[in-house]
C-alpha cells in the first residue's frame, strides 16, 4: 500500500496562463479511495493526469509513499489510469489488451497467459479472451480496461470518470467490483468524478474542487453537515440559505432572530445560514423556537417523503420531510394541500397523501438550532 | 428487400462491366496480327508482342523494374516524411498551420510541368539530371501532398489518450509507437501509400523532363511504342502496365475491408 501526496501543484493552460491547477495539496492515505469530485472543467483530469506522469506540473511535487515521483516516467511509476472510455486498442482481442502492460514489460508470455486468465476471471470475464473489443457491451469494455490496468499489480490506481458512459445498474455493479478489488489487491485509489453520489457511494474521503483549487477535504458526513462554503453545500444537495449577521448565539435575520447552537466556531459578523432540506421540522414539536412562517409554492410526493418547495422570506428554500411523520402531525399553521388529519401516527395506505400540488398557502416551520449550520459570509455572494 | 438486392447487383455489374469491357479491346490488340477497319476481329492471331516482351533484347524488363524501384522508393519517403507531417497537421494546433497547409498542397495547385524546367536546370548542376535518383525527387512533387493530406485526416480522427493510456500501462515512447500509434494508422498509410505508388508509378511527364530518356519507366516505353504505331507491343505493354496496380489494389482492398473495423473504432466515439 502506497500514500499518495501531492503537494503545491500547478498546472498553467499553454496559451492563456491560467491555472488549470492552482497550488493543489492533497494526500491519498495508502489503502484509501480518495474521490476527486468537481462540475467539469475544474481540474480534476489534469490533477490525475499529473499524478499519473501524463503531464508535467509547473510547479508542486508528487509523491508515492515519500518518494518524490515528479519526474519519474509514467511507465516507471507504480500508478496506472483508466480513463473515461475505456481505450481498449481496436485491433487487438481482449487477451491481448489486458497483457498489454505485462508484453510491454517483457513478462514471458507463459506468464503473461497466466495472469491475464486470472485477472479476466476476477472481473467475471473468463472465457471472453478471444473476443475484439468492438464485440463487448460499454460494461464489459470497462470491466476489460480495468482488467488492463490491474494486471500489472500497480499500488495505485487512477480512476477519471470511467463509469460515467455506463447505465445506472452497471454502474453500481462497477463500483462494487472496484471496492472488493481495491480491499483484496490492497490499491490506494483516486477517482475522479463530478458525480457526488458516484463520490459518497465510492470515496473513503472526498476532496473537493471547484475552478483549479480544493475547496475542502473530508468525509461524505463533513460535506453534507459542514459545508465549509455555500457553493460546497449547494453542490451536495443544499441550497437552504439565509444571510444574516451573527451575534454571540443569536443570528439576526430577515424573518427575525434565530438561535444557534453551533455558535463559537464563526466569529460575530455577517454570516449564511444553512439548514439542510431534510433538518427543517414541519409538524409541531418541542420546538419553541426559531418559528418561521414560508409560503409553499409545490408540494411533491416522492413516494419516500414529500418535498416542499417553499419562500423564506426572498429565497427559495427545498423542506423534506418524511410522509409517516407527515401524517404523525399537520404541519403546524394551515395544512398541506391535500393533507388529512391524522389518525393515530400510522399512515393508513387507503389514506391519500397529498401529491404533486401548486398552491400558495402558508405554513410555519421550525429551524432546530443544533441542526443550524452557520458558515462566514464571503464577499462573492 | 429483394428490389434493393436486384439493384445492388446491377450497379456492381454496371462497374465490372465498365471497368473490364476497355480491356477486351487492348487484349484483342496484343493478339491481332492484321486487323483492319471494318474487321469486328483480327484476321490473324499472333504472339508477337507477348513474345517481345520477354525476349532478350526486350526494353520492357529493365523499364518494369526501373518502374517498381521507382515508385517502391517514392513510395517509402512519403511515408516516412508524410505519417510524421500529417500527424503534427492533424493534432497540433499552432498559428502557422494554416500557411503550412497552403505550402504543401501548392505542388498540387501549380502544374508540375511549370516548375520542371526550373527543377531540371537545378538538377543538371548538381549532377542529378538523367538519374534515378533525380526521377525519385521529381515524383515526390506530386505525391508528398496527397500523402500529407491522407495522413493528417488518419490522425485528425485518431484519440491520442490511446498513446497516453499505453504510456500508463508501461509502454515506452518507442513502444507506444510501434504497438500502438502505428497499428492505429496503418490501414490509412497502406491507402496513401497505394495512392502514391500509383501515381508515381503512372508519372510520364516528369520522368521524360528528369529522366531525360535515360531513365526509362513503362509509361516512358508505352508512349514511345504508342508514338511508333506498333498496336501489338502497345497493347502488350498497356496490359503489363496495368496488371500491378490491379494486383495491388485488390490485394489492399480485401485488407482494408477486414481492418476497416480498426480504422473507425480508432475516430473517437
Amino acid at each position: 500500500m502506497t500514500e499518495v501526496r501531492v503537494e503545491g501543484l500547478t498546472r498553467r493552460f499553454p496559451r492563456t496562463d491560467a491555472p488549470a491547477v492552482d497550488d493543489i495539496s492533497v494526500t491519498a492515505k495508502a489503502g484509501e479511495l480518495l474521490c476527486l469530485l468537481g462540475p467539469s472543467g475544474c481540474g480534476k483530469t489534469t490533477t490525475l493526469k499529473i499524478i499519473a506522469g501524463l503531464e508535467a506540473p509547473d510547479a508542486g511535487h508528487v509523491r508515492f509513499g515519500g518518494r518524490d515521483v515528479t519526474a519519474v516516467k509514467p511507465e516507471l511509476r507504480d500508478a496506472v489510469l483508466v480513463f473515461q472510455n475505456a481505450l481498449l486498442f481496436p485491433f487487438m482481442t481482449v487477451e491481448e489488451n489486458v497483457g498489454f502492460g505485462l508484453k510491454m514489460r517483457r513478462h514471458p508470455p507463459g506468464e503473461i497467459r497466466r495472469r491475464v486468465r486470472d485477472m479476466l476471471e476476477a472481473v467475471h470475464l473468463t472465457g471472453l479472451g478471444e473476443r475484439k473489443p468492438e464485440e463487448l457491451s460499454g460494461g464489459q469494455k470497462q470491466r476489460v480496461a480495468l482488467a488492463r490496468a490491474l494486471v500489472l499489480e500497480p499500488s495505485v490506481l487512477l480512476l477519471d470518470e470511467p463509469f460515467s458512459n455506463l447505465d445506472a445498474h452497471l454502474r453500481d455493479e462497477m463500483r462494487e467490483l472496484v471496492l472488493s478489488l481495491k480491499d483484496r489487491m490492497n490499491l490506494t485509489v483516486i477517482f475522479v468524478t463530478h458525480d457526488q453520489e458516484e463520490a459518497v457511494l465510492l470515496g473513503d474521503r472526498i476532496a473537493l474542487m471547484f475552478d483549479g483549487r480544493i475547496e475542502q477535504v473530508g468525509t461524505a458526513d463533513e460535506f453534507f453537515r459542514r459545508p465549509a462554503t455555500t457553493r460546497i453545500a449547494a453542490f451536495f444537495g443544499n441550497r437552504n440559505v439565509l444571510r444574516g449577521t451573527k451575534r454571540g448565539g443569536r443570528v439576526c435575520t430577515a424573518v427575525g432572530e434565530l438561535e444557534v447552537a453551533c455558535s463559537d466556531r464563526v466569529a460575530d459578523g455577517p454570516v449564511h445560514l444553512l439548514v439542510r432540506p431534510e433538518y427543517v421540522v414541519t409538524r409541531s414539536s418541542v420546538h419553541s423556537v426559531n418559528r418561521v412562517p414560508v409560503e409553499i409554492r409545490r408540494t411533491t410526493n416522492m413516494g419516500t417523503h414529500l418535498r416542499y418547495r417553499v419562500l423564506l422570506d426572498t429565497t427559495e428554500w427545498d423542506v423534506h420531510t418524511g410522509t409517516e411523520e407527515e401524517l404523525a402531525g399537520t404541519a403546524s399553521g394551515a395544512a398541506p394541500p391535500g393533507a388529512v388529519t391524522p389518525s393515530g401516527g400510522v399512515a393508513d395506505p387507503e389514506t391519500p397523501l397529498p401529491g404533486h400540488a401548486v398552491s400558495g398557502s402558508r405554513m410555519t416551520v421550525q429551524l432546530p438550532p443544533e441542526r443550524i449550520w452557520l458558515v462566514p459570509a464571503e464577499d462573492t455572494d | 428487400m429483394t428490389g434493393e438486392r436486384m439493384l445492388h447487383r446491377a450497379v456492381v455489374a454496371g462497374i465490372l462491366v465498365a471497368v473490364v469491357l476497355p480491356f477486351l479491346p487492348i487484349g484483342l490488340w496484343s493478339v491481332g496480327h492484321r486487323w483492319f477497319f471494318p474487321q469486328l476481329f483480327p484476321a490473324e492471331l499472333s504472339v508477337r508482342g507477348w513474345s517481345y516482351l520477354v525476349s532478350p533484347q526486350s526494353r520492357v524488363l529493365p523499364a518494369l523494374l526501373n518502374s517498381v524501384v521507382i515508385a517502391a522508393v517514392v513510395t517509402l519517403i512519403n511515408v516516412v516524411l508524410g505519417v510524421p507531417a500529417g500527424r503534427v497537421l492533424g493534432t497540433a494546433r499552432f498559428g502557422m498551420r494554416g500557411g503550412i497547409e497552403l505550402l504543401i498542397l501548392a505542388p498540387l495547385i501549380v502544374p508540375g510541368i511549370a516548375v520542371i524546367m526550373g527543377i531540371q536546370v537545378v538538377f543538371i548542376r548538381i549532377g542529378l539530371a538523367d538519374t534515378r535518383a533525380g526521377v525519385i525527387l521529381a515524383h515526390l512533387l506530386p505525391t508528398l501532398p496527397y500523402m500529407i493530406l491522407v495522413m493528417k485526416g488518419v490522425f485528425a480522427n485518431y484519440d491520442h489518450n490511446y498513446e497516453q493510456q499505453a504510456r500508463s500501462l508501461g509502454a515506452r515512447p518507442g513502444q507506444v509507437f510501434a504497438y500502438v500509434t502505428l497499428p492505429s494508422v496503418f490501414p490509412g498509410v497502406v491507402v496513401g501509400a497505394l495512392f502514391v505508388f500509383l501515381v508515381s508509378w503512372s508519372q510520364y511527364v516528369l520522368t521524360l523532363m528528369v529522366g531525360g530518356g535515360r531513365v526509362t519507366t513503362l509509361p516512358v516505353l508505352l508512349f514511345s511504342f504508342a508514338g511508333s504505331g506498333d498496336h501489338a507491343l502497345t497493347a502488350v505493354l498497356s496490359l503489363v502496365f496495368v496488371l500491378p496496380a490491379v494486383a495491388v489494389l485488390a490485394a489492399s482492398a480485401r485488407y482494408l475491408t477486414g481492418r476497416s473495423a480498426a480504422l473507425s473504432g480508432l475516430g473517437g466515439r
